[in-house]
């Protein structure tokens, strides 16, 4: 499914010279659930940007779904980041004048997809992730636990390889960061691959394999052994 | 992304800063204002100009006695006689009429006017088209024949010399001579006015008896159709020169001719505006590039969140293009409205009517779009190029 090899991304500024990754290599398989820690400044959000195709690595490969992406073009880039990949952010980066409808429309709108059936998918995304009944808001009528459930659902729209995670309960109260774990963990059950990026030990408990960096290296690579299981409240049933 | 969803997208983003998308049209508002002002009197001025041409007689020209450049001044030699030989000389002369102007002070029963008589003859009114009869009657060819003392007068110096009293059968005076009214003509109001509009007709042949004049002062000849105009021309002035044994001592001249110089006149006045509303719209141009710049700026971050969502360099450039052509389009709509205003504003002035034409319209949108797009590429492709993690990271 993710085959990366010998992943390397410099940081050049006029004062210095940074490896934010250094000689990375990692294999994920279809439908592991993968939680990425470390320390701060580790690279965490280096290595995601490069897996979700927004930044491109100075050197190393990487193959996604078959598709060496080292070697697209900005615009097959572009297809790959709409078509194979799902992203949610720690800042929801939700299009604040636009509904949650609409915003989960963006994908399929990109993909070309016709307005009725968008409309359709894009509902069904929404319920999937328990918002049936907050289609017309805005971000701003939305608490953060729902804005990170209109993000997660626009992730899911295009049905993508993988679904990637940069700190997604960064910025969550601790029940709203439980709700959204037991959607990950319900996506997960329903076989969509996950990789999660969380300096929290609990979230990343929700997973099923821990990866840990540190300065640009992966220092430890190992399963879970005490899984925790989050509940959603009520209001969140996943289909 | 179809283009539908990219207009909805542009129209999302112009909506959430309409005051500032109002200030950014008022260049293109302005400028488009003057095109359609400057088209539409333009065109107005051009229609008059044409119907001028016709109230006047867009087929006429009429032969002056030369002008020598050493001599001064040449004589006049042309004759009635010659007016009426001309049409037999040409398959292309419809009409020849002579005039034989006269100035003098005419006397009614009450009061006297001055005024401009023309000696002329039957066939006046075919190649005048401006003038109507609107009381009595014209002369007849017998009464030119016969030299029969009878006057047509203008309606204006009828009213000068009658007031609101009835001028037919009146007898009027001038120097010793004397004319009884038969009729009054209306003459349409021209811009070019030919200097008789304070006038009167009588027969050419009464005139010459009573001023001793034996000339007449020039031949006004209608040619049988536009395109055979020039030919009359050239064989009217070949066959005076012959008949009067002469060697280019005439002058011809056609009423386009005359009316050339308010054409050019217009001209000018259209080169002003144009300029105008030329650097009008390129500085609203510039505008929108500038305020395109700023909302390329100020809406980084949505144009990361579109390329993480798969928004290709294309799908970004076409919203923002699309954008700053809808800004100028709304611009120029206004502006049509204000131009289509300003020019009926105008016209009162300038005494040309407005003349509203669908390509100006058509034009105006045209340039508007094109401005649109030209000024909206360079941010367009800022805003495309942007790497995606930069434009998310933004702050
Ligand atoms: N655009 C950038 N330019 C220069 N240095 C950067 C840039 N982005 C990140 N870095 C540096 O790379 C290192 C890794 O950063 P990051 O991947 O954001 O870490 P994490 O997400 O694990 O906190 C840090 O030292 C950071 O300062
Ligand atoms: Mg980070």
């Amino acid at each position: 499914m993710l085959h990366i090899e010998e992943l390397t991304k410099q940081y050049k500024t006029d004062e210095l010279e940074l490896f934010a990754l250094q000689n990375v290599n990692i294999h994920v398989a279809q439908g592991e659930f993968v939680a990425i820690v470390g320390p701060s400044g580790s690279g965490k959000s280096t290595f995601m940007n490069m897996l979700g195709c927004l930044d491109r690595p100075t050197s190393g490969s990487y193959v996604l779904d078959g598709i060496d992406v080292t070697q697209l073009k900005d615009s097959g880039l572009a297809q790959v980041r709409n078509q194979k990949i799902g992203f949610v952010f720690q800042s929801f980066h939700l299009l604040p004048r636009a509904t949650s409808l609409r915003n989960v429309e963006l994908p399929m709108m990109y993909a070309g997809v016709g307005m009725t059936e968008r409309k359709k998918r894009a509902k069904a995304a929404l319920q999937r992730v328990g918002l049936g009944q907050r289609m017309d808001h805005k971000p701003t009528q939305l608490s953060g636990g729902q804005r990170q459930r209109v993000a997660i659902a626009r992730a899911l729209v295009n049905q993508p390889a993988i679904l990637l995670a940069d700190e997604p309960t960064g910025n969550l109260d601790s029940r709203s960061s439980i709700e959204i774990m037991a959607i990950f963990q319900e996506l997960h059950a329903q076989g969509v691959t996950i990789l999660l990026v969380t300096h929290e030990a609990d979230i990343a408990q929700h997973a099923e394999r821990v990866i840990t960096f540190r300065d640009g290296h992966i220092i430890r690579d190992e399963r879970v052994e005490k899984r925790l299981f989050a509940t959603a409240s009520e209001e969140v049933i996943l289909t | 992304m179809n283009l539908l969803e990219s207009f909805r997208t542009a129209l999302e983003g112009i909506g959430t800063n309409k005051l500032r998308a109002t200030l950014t049209m008022s260049g293109i508002i302005i400028g488009i204002m003057s095109v359609i002002a400057v088209i539409t009197l333009g065109n107005g001025s051009q229609q008059s100009y044409t119907d001028q041409l016709e109230k006047l007689g867009a087929t006429n020209f009429s032969v002056y006695f030369g002008w020598d450049p050493e001599q001064g001044s040449k004589l006049t030699d042309l004759t009635v006689e010659d007016a009426y030989a001309l049409p037999q000389q040409s398959p292309n002369i419809e009409e020849a009429v002579p005039f034989a102007s006269y100035f003098g002070t005419i006397r009614g029963p009450k009061k006297g006017k001055d005024a401009s008589i023309q000696g002329t003859n039957e066939d006046l009114l075919k190649v005048q088209p401006n003038l109507k009869i609107v009381a009595g009657r014209y002369f007849t060819a017998k009464e030119v024949r016969e030299g029969r003392p009878v006057i047509v007068l203008t309606e204006k110096l009828a009213a000068g010399l009658f007031g609101g009293e009835d001028p037919l059968g009146k007898r009027l005076t001038y120097d010793t001579a004397s004319a009884v009214v038969i009729g009054v003509v209306r003459e349409d109001k021209l811009m070019f006015d030919n200097g008789r509009s304070e006038g009167a007709y009588m027969p050419i042949t009464y005139l010459q008896n009573v001023t001793g004049l034996k000339i007449v002062h020039t031949i006004t000849v209608k040619a049988k159709s536009k395109e055979t105009m020039e030919a009359a021309k050239k064989q009217t002035e070949k066959y005076l020169n012959r008949r009067h044994d002469r060697e280019n001592y005439y002058q011809i001249d056609s009423i386009e001719n005359a009316l050339g110089e308010m054409d050019s006149f217009s001209g000018t006045l259209t080169t002003i505006f144009s300029v105008a509303a030329g650097i009008a719209l390129f500085v609203g141009g510039i505008g929108v590039m500038n305020i395109m710049l700023v909302s390329v700026t100020e809406r980084t971050r949505e144009i990361g969140i579109r390329k993480a969502l798969g928004a290709r360099y294309g799908d970004i450039m076409l919203q923002f293009l699309i954008e700053s052509m809808i800004v100028c389009l709304i611009g120029g709509t206004i502006g049509i409205l204000l131009g289509i205003g300003t020019a009926m504003f105008a016209s009162q002035y300038v005494d040309v009517p407005p003349l509203l034409s669908w390509e100006s319209i058509v034009i105006a949108f045209g340039f508007s779009s094109a401005i649109g797009i030209f000024f909206g590429l360079y941010p367009a492709h800022k805003a495309a190029r942007l790497n995606p993690i930069d434009a998310l990271r933004y702050e």
